[in-house]
């Protein structure tokens, strides 16, 4: 009975300590002007930043667009192997690098049995960002509704899947080789149009609605780790960690203390980033999902985690922190996080998966979907692991003592 | 070992930094309620050793046990933390918080604390409350360590070097209140290398060089066994009166002729003999003082080198 009561006041008397250091910290943060306006403005810059890219569009990698042509043109018995069908592939790049190059397209003919599988889901097993499909006797609709101006429109169709943030751009390409095409072609604008088409439960998102995840992850690991890395050893420094670990507070409860703080913010980033990609990119607030504070605290962890380890290897804070950003930008920008991992050569596609961030960005936009959602469970569990592992090592290796 | 008398009981501590021998094999111990004053130079192992009691740096081996509790085992020393009050040399906290949300902060680190506004009066920093610890000035920030340092209420608080570096000012309120917390009852280990410091405020005194004990001892003690005898000083306004006075006092024992200065060595008594030599030889001096030996001439007696230079000195003064 008295050691139930020993154990419960040593539990309570923990938490107080945690939440008091926890405290302190957001204190001492807020009355700390730069690190305030820094961490508040950080993601806000980032959002309204890369989400005026994404709109404008267009860089200088290759998207890797697949297609296939089921079109046939035949008058009678006579099959035409020169039909608009061709001539659309060739406008796209079809056999010329050069235009290729230029388009920013690389076509990767495919081909699927449409009566066995839908293109959505034959995207989905084969990992195909996006899809053109020329319909079978397209070149003979399009032939009648140049003659006949009664006759349906000939359209193609763009198959993409939105969590791929260049879809749209690969989409915008494409409306724009077949403008040039009616008009030079045919003279008239609408002869072809295009068709996009997603998986139903993807409608009505648009590539902001990935994008948020990404900034969001992508704030919590470079304002954490620099954050968290920078305190650890300019307080090794000062001497203040060491004045701390005299009094009773324990190494376990400073590290969690630490981990609160890191949570706590990266809540705060991520309905500020939230609000900001609402207000001006019109952010879809409800493919928010509640497994997403899942993700924000085991992120918060592995990041915490990661810099208890950096902080351990490099003692002194200004090398620490070089360190910290040879680390935290090629994750930002090989994780998928801002650029869109397919637009990467294979070779670091295979690199970007062995930054944490590119589990948590994944996870995250896998949750913001019902198609993706089967997706979930092997990234979610990833970060958790790397979030558990990476935190009790940072926490164990930390000095609390002078040697 | 008799924890009820001794705050402090050190058994052959030795302390290795690689082939560096920081603390070597010294053995003391501290009784309750008293100032011990660690003197020694910079590097002579002082804070290396109140580290190691203070449970924040290992020991290469030896014991010690500090208000009864074993500093080897991990539950005695968790327990030890919460008894104990720690000033660091290189104090730091929170800068961009007040005065009183620091306190606030370190309170909440133990179960039981003092009373902030209690504290800050003690310390006397009353007026100074709202204002952030980056913006105090370095007695000041002192004062406020001492304060954080007293939130538990602890029976035995280590001060490393808590006047260094403030002015002759600073470091006589810094005194007051370490005085204050001797009337308290409270065991102080106070780590210097000002023996004014330490002939001021401390009940006992440990001389520490190159890691090693020589003597311990009241500063009377120190003194008397090897401070040597008083010292008196001669002076005069010209050399050729100077060279006579030599001459003179030479007969009383050696003579130093140190700048405007003829010091000599002598035994207590010794002013009326030297004062009777100079009246009966007609001598013009100017002034003739006694002076005791102090700290540093027990330092100088025991290393055969200064404890501190005379630049600090006249800080310290």
């Amino acid at each position: 009975m008295v050691k139930g009561k020993s154990i419960f006041s040593k539990i309570r008397f923990s938490f107080r300590k945690i939440f008091g250091f926890t405290s302190t910290t957001a204190l001492s943060w807020i009355k700390t002007g730069p690190a305030l306006f820094f961490t508040f403005i950080y993601p806000i810059i980032m959002i309204l930043l890369f989400g005026y890219i994404f709109s404008a569009g267009g860089d200088e990698n290759l998207y890797n667009l697949a297609y296939m042509n089921n079109d046939t043109y035949q008058v009678g018995d006579q099959y035409y192997s020169y039909t608009p069908a061709s001539i659309l592939l060739q406008r796209l790049g079809y056999q010329n690098s050069t235009l290729a190059e230029e388009l920013n397209l690389n076509l990767q003919e495919v081909y699927y049995n449409s009566s066995q599988t839908t293109a959505m889901d034959w995207m989905k097993d084969n990992d195909i960002p996006y899809l053109l499909v020329i319909p079978e006797g397209w070149s003979a609709t399009l032939n009648e509704s140049i003659t006949n101006s009664s006759a349906p429109i000939a359209n193609i169709y763009y198959y993409y899947d939105p969590s791929y943030t260049s879809s749209m751009e690969v989409r915008s390409i494409i409306d724009n080789v077949l403008q040039k095409m009616n008009i030079e072609e045919f003279g008239i604008q609408s002869f072809i149009q295009i068709e996009t088409k997603t998986t139903p439960s993807r409608e009505g998102l648009n590539y902001i609605d990935f994008y948020v995840p990404g900034i969001i992850m992508v704030t919590i690991s470079t304002s954490g780790m620099m954050g968290l890395v920078s305190t650890v050893t300019e307080e090794r420094k000062t001497g203040l960690i060491y004045k701390i670990s005299s009094t009773p507070l324990k190494k376990w409860e400073w590290s969690l203390s630490q981990l609160l703080w890191q949570a706590i913010l990266g809540i705060i980033v991520a309905i500020l980033t939230v609000l900001t990609g609402w207000v001006a990119f019109g952010f879809n607030l409800k493919s928010i999902h509640p497994l997403m504070i899942v993700a924000l605290i085991f992120g918060s962890m592995t990041f915490a985690g990661l810099a208890l380890i950096l902080a351990f290897f490099v003692r002194r804070t200004e090398a620490a922190m070089a360190v910290t950003m040879a680390f935290v930008f090629p994750q930002m920008f090989l994780s998928g996080a801002i650029f869109p991992a397919e637009m990467l050569p294979s070779y670091m596609q295979t690199i970007a998966k062995i930054f944490p961030l590119y589990y948590m960005g994944e996870a995250m936009r896998n949750m913001m979907l019902a198609s993706t959602f089967h997706k979930v469970w092997l990234n979610l569990g990833i970060t958790i692991a790397m979030g558990v592992v990476f935190f009790v090592i940072g926490s164990i290796i930390t000095k609390w003592r002078k040697e | 070992m008799n924890s009820e008398e001794y705050a402090i009981v050190i058994e052959n501590l030795v302390k290795k930094y690689g082939d560096l021998l920081a603390v070597n094999n010294i053995s003391f111990k501290i009784r309750k309620g008293e100032i011990f004053a660690f003197l020694g130079p910079n590097g002579a192992g002082k804070t290396t050793t109140v580290e190691i009691l203070e449970g924040i740096r290992k020991k290469t081996s030896g014991k010690a046990y500090v208000l009864g509790k074993d500093i080897d085992k991990k539950k005695e020393l968790d327990s030890l933390k919460k008894i104990i009050g720690t000033l660091p040399q290189e104090f730091n906290t929170h800068e961009n918080l007040t005065v009183k949300e620091n306190l606030r902060f370190w309170s909440k680190m133990y179960e039981k604390s003092l009373s902030i506004d209690y504290l800050i009066d003690l310390v006397k920093l009353t007026d100074k409350t709202k204002e952030r610890y980056k913006n105090l000035s370095g007695g000041l920030k002192r004062r406020l360590g001492i304060a954080i340092s007293l939130v538990n209420d602890p029976e035995l608080i280590f001060l490393d070097e808590p006047t260094t570096g403030l002015d002759p000012r600073a470091r006589r309120e810094t005194w007051e209140v370490i005085e204050d917390l001797k009337e308290q009852g409270k065991t102080v280990f106070l780590t210097t290398h000002y023996m004014e410091e330490a002939q001021v405020l401390a009940d006992e005194v440990a001389i520490i060089h190159k890691g090693e004990i020589i003597d311990i001892g009241t500063p009377t003690q120190l003194i008397d066994k090897y401070g040597g005898d008083n010292k008196i000083i001669v002076r005069c306004n010209s050399d050729e009166v100077r060279q006579q006075i030599y001459s003179i006092l030479f007969e009383l024992g050696p003579a130093e002729n140190e700048d405007k200065d003829i010091v000599v060595s002598a035994k207590r008594g010794g002013l009326s003999k030297v004062v009777d030599l100079l009246e009966d030889n007609k001598i013009p001096y100017t002034d003739i003082i006694s002076q005791r030996p102090t700290l540093e001439d027990v330092f100088l007696s025991l290393t055969g080198e200064v404890l501190i230079d005379k630049k600090a000195v006249k800080t310290a003064t």
